[in-house]
């Protein structure tokens, strides 16, 4: 069964002079369980807009969203933010962490609004993304990688079915880029989960089977120049 | 399961709350400390008020009324009753045999006043003080282990707790009285008086006064007896005329209040020689009647000062929520409600408020101790600290429920975080 089904999405924003302009039109979108997909596409093509709708960050101007089963589209935001909570994990560019806590309680402050803080499995993840040494060091005592890292096992610490991650790599060095694309998709091989990367890193893309370009999902973009021409 | 879940919402809100305050020490140290101070000013002045008032009005004697001289009733109260201020007046012997002999008088102690030891007031009185007397309703004078009461025909003196407290008196200490209420060097008077006796603490002004037999005031070299309408001076060994002696005033304990409103009626609407000060805790509440506006005002101010504190925290929290924007937008994409957000700024500005408080109990004890200390030193009476009344209870209780309202503006703030643009990365 799909983890993810994506029905004729739909999102714009509306610019100051009053015109809606589309951001997001994917007619038709899923992920299997444990399917790992990679999206590509430029700066302004709508792929963070893409994930925010998926993660039900933003609500869609219509079409249909599929998370584990839950219609997203349907539901009001405290339910929404519930499904977000035990099945989506979600990965940022950077400064993923909240300062003031460390790298155990920032993934066990995950589990405390997804399934319940559970120490074992915090500690084994955070062992298997090779920080069992820094459990009590802050963000700001770890390196951006380390920070990544840690933002890995925060996203796969409810066991959730589906992670996002949004350019993950876009604040590392190329090698280092290699190395924490690999950890995510072994990690949530591991952990069951399927994933969804968005890059514009062509050497992340490289390392995936399933490469797509999202100006090719997306109809939005690809009318943008009509629209402009339009208006 | 969803028990569970909340609870565990719960704990993470606590957690939010906790690393928060610790993030923002210095902001949370500054703003708890103001509401302490606030909350421990108001609590203080509330039961200073109320504990003073117990003590002018109630605790300071086991009198009933004060018989003296024509003039202000208040001036004879504080004269006799609080030892400050000057007598107004004397009276003649005759008139306190007189009011001795009154069946409507249960008893009547004369006092004689006008001298001093380094700033303590010495008042000559009679035996029957110690021995019969109250220091207030119910509390006897208790003479400390090893002392006794003065013979009436001898330089000796029974001294109140204070006095041999702070000028090191005991048994067999002597001393040389000095003329007047205030301490001169050069009017030493030549008697040398020995201390026989040193009273336990009463908790009354009389704590802080030296007492002597009143024949021994009577007979004080350079004291002139005016009690004949003419003036006479003592001779060493001859006893002393009754007309020629005189007295400050006459304390006195009333067998009945109708007996108070008889004398009231003879001695201040129909007489013209004598004052009585009756009930002293009337003459004292006027008094306090009169300028209880100033606690009034403070009391309005320390509350102000309370909303200032309460102000202070709505800002300190409402400045930190554009840097905590990031943070917000973080917990909510771990799947965290916008309720979870508002209830832990909430909660966290009710923290400050309540750490304020209960830090206030202490700066209450500091200001309300002190107090008690400067006015036991400078008049006598002691406020009972301990006494807990509804205003000084509901305090602290108040601090928090305003402390969480000043939460409520900043956490909307963070409630209407928008997550998504939160989530773009930081420049």
């Amino acid at each position: 069964m799909a983890v993810l089904e994506v029905v004729d999405l739909r999102k714009g924003f509306r610019s100051p002079d009053g015109a809606v302009a589309p951001i997001v039109a994917v007619g038709a979108f899923a992920l299997a369980a444990g399917e790992q997909v990679a999206l590509h596409g430029g700066s302004g093509s709508g792929k963070t807009t893409f994930l925010h709708l998926l993660a039900g960050v933003l609500t869609a101007d219509a079409g249909r969203i599929r998370v584990a089963g839950h219609d997203i589209t349907a539901l009001g935001e405290p339910a929404r933010d519930r499904v977000r909570a035990r099945h989506v994990g979600y990965v940022f560019q950077s400064f993923n962490l909240l300062q003031g806590f460390s790298a155990l309680e920032n993934v066990e402050l995950a589990m405390r609004f997804g399934r319940g803080v559970d120490r074992p499995f915090a500690e084994a993840l955070l062992a298997r993304v090779g920080l069992a040494d820094k459990l009590h060091h802050r963000p700001r005592q770890l390196s951006i990688g380390q920070q990544q890292r840690v933002a890995v096992a925060r996203a796969v610490a409810n066991r959730p079915e589906l992670v996002l991650a949004d350019e993950p790599t876009g604040s590392l060095d190329q090698r280092s880029a290699r190395d924490a694309i690999e950890l995510i998709r072994e990690t949530c091989s591991e952990q069951g989960a399927a994933l969804l990367v968005v890059s514009h890193d062509r050497g992340v893309l490289a390392s995936f089977d399933d490469a797509r370009s999202f100006d090719d999902l997306n109809h939005a973009t690809r009318r943008e120049p009509a629209a402009a021409a339009g208006s | 399961m969803s028990g569970a879940r909340r609870a565990g919402r719960f704990g993470g809100i606590a957690l939010l709350v906790r690393r928060s305050l610790r993030q923002h020490a210095f902001s949370t140290v500054v703003t708890v400390a103001s509401v302490a101070l606030a909350t421990g000013l108001t609590m203080a002045l509330f039961a200073i008020q109320a504990q003073s008032e117990a003590a002018f009005t109630g605790g300071a004697t086991a009198f009933d009324a004060v018989l003296g001289a024509r003039g202000s009733q208040l001036q004879l109260v504080l004269n006799t009753v609080f030892h400050l201020e000057t007598s107004p007046g004397n009276l003649p012997w005759s008139t306190y045999q007189a009011i001795r002999a009154d069946p409507r008088v249960a008893e009547a102690i004369p006092y004689a006043v006008g001298d001093n030891y380094r700033g303590y007031r010495i008042v000559g009185t009679v035996a029957e003080l110690f021995t019969r007397g109250e220091a207030s309703r119910g509390l006897r004078f208790r003479m400390a282990t090893g002392g006794r009461v003065f013979d009436s025909s001898s330089r000796e003196a029974v001294v109140g707790s204070l006095v041999a407290e702070r000028l090191g008196l005991h048994a067999g200490s002597t001393f040389h009285p000095f003329h007047g209420v205030v301490f001169d060097e050069s009017a030493r008077h030549d008697e040398l008086y020995t201390v026989v006796g040193v009273l336990e603490p009463t908790h009354t002004p009389s704590d802080r006064v030296l007492w002597i037999p009143i024949e021994g005031v009577f007979r004080m070299a350079g004291h002139v007896l005016r009690g004949a309408g003419t003036e006479y001076q003592p001779r060493e060994g001859a006893p002393i005329p009754d007309e020629a002696k005189e007295v400050s005033a006459v304390m006195l304990k009333l067998r009945s209040p109708q007996a108070g409103i008889a004398l009231d009626q003879t001695i201040n609407r129909q007489g013209k020689v004598a004052t009585l000060a009756w009930p002293i805790g009337r003459v004292m509440s006027e008094l306090l009647d009169k300028v209880g506006w100033m606690s009034r005002v403070l009391l309005a101010v320390a509350q102000l000062v309370v909303i200032v504190a309460a102000a202070s925290i709505l800002a300190s929290l409402y400045n930190t929520m554009s840097a905590r924007r990031r943070d917000f937008a973080i917990l909510r994409a771990l799947g965290a409600g916008r309720c979870t957000v508002l209830a832990a700024i909430v909660l966290e500005s009710t923290a400050i408020a309540a750490l304020g408080a209960v830090m206030g109990l202490l700066v209450h004890a500091a200001i309300v101790g002190a107090a008690s200390a400067l006015l036991r030193d400078r008049v006598g009476v002691v406020l009972d600290v301990m006494h807990v009344t509804a205003p000084v209870l509901a305090t602290p209780v108040v601090v928090a429920l305003l402390g969480a309202g000043a939460g409520i503006v900043p956490a909307l703030r963070a409630y209407a975080t928008d997550v998504a643009s939160n989530l773009a990365p930081a420049a």
